[in-house]
């Protein structure tokens, strides 16, 4: 599950080939466009947009539609609960659990191209490029890479304790053995904390130079993508204020 | 447990992502040295354990174990939450990328109150280090789901059942997090007590 993004990070489109600190930045203007939609017809836009940014990207449509309806699912309980509580009537309440669900649904999609069209180490150290702390991106790209290692692991002891006769129930004994596992391997970790310190000063951890580099300079079909971006943001926003009677 | 995109208006997510700012700014200045590999590899082990369901009636939820990592990290703890939201949502797509900060501060602040609790627990209360965990298990839970209604209620009237709802489910999940804290907090404490309090 934590390694579905590696299958998909190969050059499959022009998406792949931009700048990853343009690429964020534009993706996350994005975002924030669809953040401020407070209208059905420009969340449904948005949809469109961010199912647009998918195909072109080429990413696998039936990973993200099975990854996009979950989250879908869970927004939809605002249907349950708006119609009955919003102040303006049953009408504005079902508006704005249909505005909640697409804009929710709009964002997880563009997650995708944003983040699944590189080798996701390469997006994190991009936030070093954007002037995120070095601390922070080297803490992400550590537990990014350990967290496949601990995935294996958990998976073995999980088949461990089943050999042995261990079945999830629903009593007090599961949660403590849940919770010996989890003890089990946050001491594992702690054991081989003092070993990863010393490989990551062997490989000149601390000296000068940073993880932000190895980013070209910024070329101008890159620049042109990121305006393309930012662009479709500020028309987002324009459309919605268009659909409230602003302008 | 999450906020999902999409939910919260711009101010509110941008006074969480503001708060998440400063929070990680001042945690993140004592991570240091060998301390760095140690709480990115636990951060790991904590985003792994996430993934574990435990049955609950007839559906079954995942742990989030916000307690245990205050806990076992300490003022790293709130880098650590920060760090597992930004990969559940880019791995996983859960709870979202404009939220991180609201969620990191929902989830991470009861975290930071819970690891000096517990602190001070164990220096008043020697002995009773494992009914410690269970309540660093099941306060920490209680407090982040106080914080979701209170974030879900800045949206407006309309989502206040929303957030009596999103209270509520809390309750039994409260327990199962108890339950799980105090089976980590014994394991640790008969074989490495080192751990639990080990970090700054």
């Amino acid at each position: 599950m934590t390694t579905d993004h590696l299958l998909y990070g190969a050059e499959r489109s022009s998406l792949h080939r931009m700048d990853e600190r343009l690429k964020l930045t534009g993706f996350a203007l994005l975002l924030i466009a669809m953040s401020l939609l407070q209208t059905p017809v420009a969340a449904l836009a948005a949809c469109g947009l961010a199912a647009g940014a998918v195909v072109f990207a080429r990413l696998p449509v039936v990973l993200v539609l099975r990854r996009t309806g979950g989250v879908a699912l869970f927004l939809s309980t605002f249907f349950l609960i708006l119609p009955f509580s919003h102040p303006g009537g049953s009408r504005a309440g079902v508006q704005e659990a249909l505005v909640i669900v697409l804009k929710g649904i709009a964002m997880v999609l563009t997650i995708f191209p944003m983040f699944w069209t590189a080798p996701l180490h390469r997006s994190l150290k991009a936030l070093a490029g954007l002037r995120l702390p070095q601390r922070l991106v080297t803490l992400l790209l550590l537990t990014f890479r350990y967290v496949q290692t601990y995935e294996m692991r958990l998976a073995q002891l999980r088949i461990s304790l089943q050999a042995r006769g261990f079945r999830f129930r629903r009593n007090l004994e599961t949660l403590r053995m849940i919770g010996g596992v989890v003890g089990l391997l946050l001491l594992r970790s702690f054991e081989q904390t003092e070993r990863i310190y010393q490989a990551m000063l062997c490989r000149g951890y601390g000296k000068k130079g940073g993880i932000a580099e190895g980013f070209p300079p910024v070329s101008i079909s890159d620049g042109c993508r990121f305006a393309f971006l930012f662009l479709l943001s500020l028309l987002l926003v324009a459309f919605d204020l268009h659909l409230r009677g602003w302008g | 447990m999450h906020i999902s995109d999409g939910v919260l208006p711009l101010p509110v997510l941008a006074a969480g992502w503001a708060a998440t700012v400063g929070l990680a700014a001042w945690t993140l200045r004592g991570i240091e040295g060998e301390d760095l590999p140690r709480t990115a590899v636990m951060t790991a082990v904590f985003f792994v354990a996430s993934l574990i369901h435990v049955p609950l009636g007839p559906t079954s939820v995942h742990l989030i174990l916000n307690g245990l990592v205050g806990v076992i990290l300490g003022g790293a703890a709130f880098p650590a939450i920060l760090l597992g939201l930004v990969l559940q949502a880019v791995l996983f797509q859960h709870g979202g990328l404009t939220t991180i900060g609201v969620n990191a501060v929902m989830m991470g602040l009861p975290a930071l109150a819970v690891s000096h609790l517990f602190r001070f627990g164990r220096r008043s209360l020697p002995g009773r280090t494992v009914l410690l965990g269970f309540f660093a298990g099941a306060s920490c839970t209680l407090l982040s789901g106080c914080l979701l209604a209170l974030f879900l209620a800045t949206a407006g009237a309309a989502f206040f059942p929303a957030a009596k709802l999103a209270l509520i489910a809390h309750l039994p999940v409260m327990l199962i997090e108890g339950g799980v804290t105090t089976g980590t907090v014994n394991f640790l404490l008969r074989v490495e007590p080192k751990l639990l309090g080990e970090l700054k």
